[in-house]
């Protein structure tokens, strides 16, 4: 084998750059920053197992055609509602109108009491679907201020630190104490 | 006016170092590009929310848009930018499901953009066609809330 002659000449990369700019431009325009943001949520199986219900473990919240709130029957306002689902999922005086608790072994945190709480979101028909989600939104920060404040206590760091900082395990431990749980059921007309 | 030829030999630019900036703008474009959704011609006032989750995977979802395109009374379904009927959905969802990778098909989610003024009964249809196919990951797509000062 013998090496080729290099040619001296080179070559001319002035048109690379107009290439390369051509390209740019093009995911420039295609591209979209922008994230995808809102509430994800799981909804039920078409086949909905018929568990047994205890009545204590759910909260019902009735959303009716005047977007107003109804819990067990009663008018509520929409600030309220947090803290009924707040003081519904933790049940801490133990109430025996309220969640029962479970003993279950969670990794990191060991034994803990987990409440069987489950919230059955119902809406009629002619509910507004603004309406319909900012409940759901409320919900969700009645379950993220339930996780901060018990990240708090037993790791003496909120959830945003402890995402910071790494702590995929101590986030799942947390969660799988205040699991979300919202069933969003059926309408009834 | 006086003016003056200048003397021009301040010898020219250097370029040369000109693509390699330019690539490197590219491959960033090209890395975190997503490609533009066609939008519909439709207006859509979504809800807003503050506790919000952030979909990590663009490709692995399908968006239906569910608003009013104007002057018609009626809401119109849209999925990833085409005009369906409602009886259609759950056989396109699942259609765009079969698309992507088994391995990846759980992750599967469907985005629903609906303007805020809907009535559920519009959302409670779509859901329910969705939970008929098991399609069953969804995103009430909404926009950040403002602050309360």
């Amino acid at each position: 084998m013998r090496t080729h002659t290099r040619s001296p000449q080179q070559i001319s990369a002035g048109s690379m750059a107009d290439i390369a700019f051509l390209l740019l431009v093009f995911f420039l325009v295609t591209t979209t920053l922008g994230s995808e943001i809102g509430l994800i949520r799981k909804l039920p199986p078409a086949i909905e197992s018929t568990g047994e219900i205890i009545r204590r473990n759910v909260l019902e919240i009735r959303v009716n055609s005047d977007d107003k709130l109804l819990i067990a029957g009663e008018y509520v306002r929409l600030n309220e509602l947090k803290n009924i689902a707040k003081l519904f999922i933790e049940n801490p005086e133990g109430r025996s109108d309220l969640p029962e608790k479970k003993m279950v072994y969670v990794p990191e945190l060991g034994e803990v009491p987990i409440s069987r709480q489950v919230i059955s979101l119902q809406n009629d028909l002619k509910t507004s679907y603004g309406m319909y989600v900012s409940i759901q939104d409320i919900l969700a920060e009645a379950y993220a201020e339930l996780r901060d404040e018990y990240a708090l206590q037993v790791f003496d760091m909120s959830m945003e630190e402890l995402e910071t900082a790494g702590h995929a395990d101590k986030i799942k431990a947390i969660r799988t104490v205040y699991p979300m749980r919202i069933s969003e059921a059926e309408p009834n007309s | 006016m006086n003016i003056k030829k200048k003397n021009r030999n301040l010898g020219e630019l250097s370029t040369a170092s000109l693509p390699d900036i330019v690539f490197m703008l590219l491959f960033f474009f090209m890395v975190t590009t997503v490609m533009r959704d066609e939008e519909p011609a439709i207006q859509i006032d979504k809800p807003t929310a503050m506790n919000v989750d952030e979909i990590e995977q663009k490709d692995l979802s399908a968006v239906l848009w569910i608003g009013y395109r104007s002057e018609d009374p009626i809401p119109s379904i849209h999925l990833d930018g085409q005009l369906i009927q409602a009886s259609d959905l759950g056989r396109m969802v699942e259609e765009k499901r079969a698309q992507l990778p088994e391995r990846l098909a759980p992750k599967f989610t469907v985005i629903l953009k609906a303007d805020k003024h809907l009535n559920m009964e519009m959302i409670t249809d779509v859901k329910q066609r969705l939970r008929e196919v098991n399609a069953l990951k969804i995103q009430y797509s909404t926009e950040i809330a403002d602050f309360p000062a």
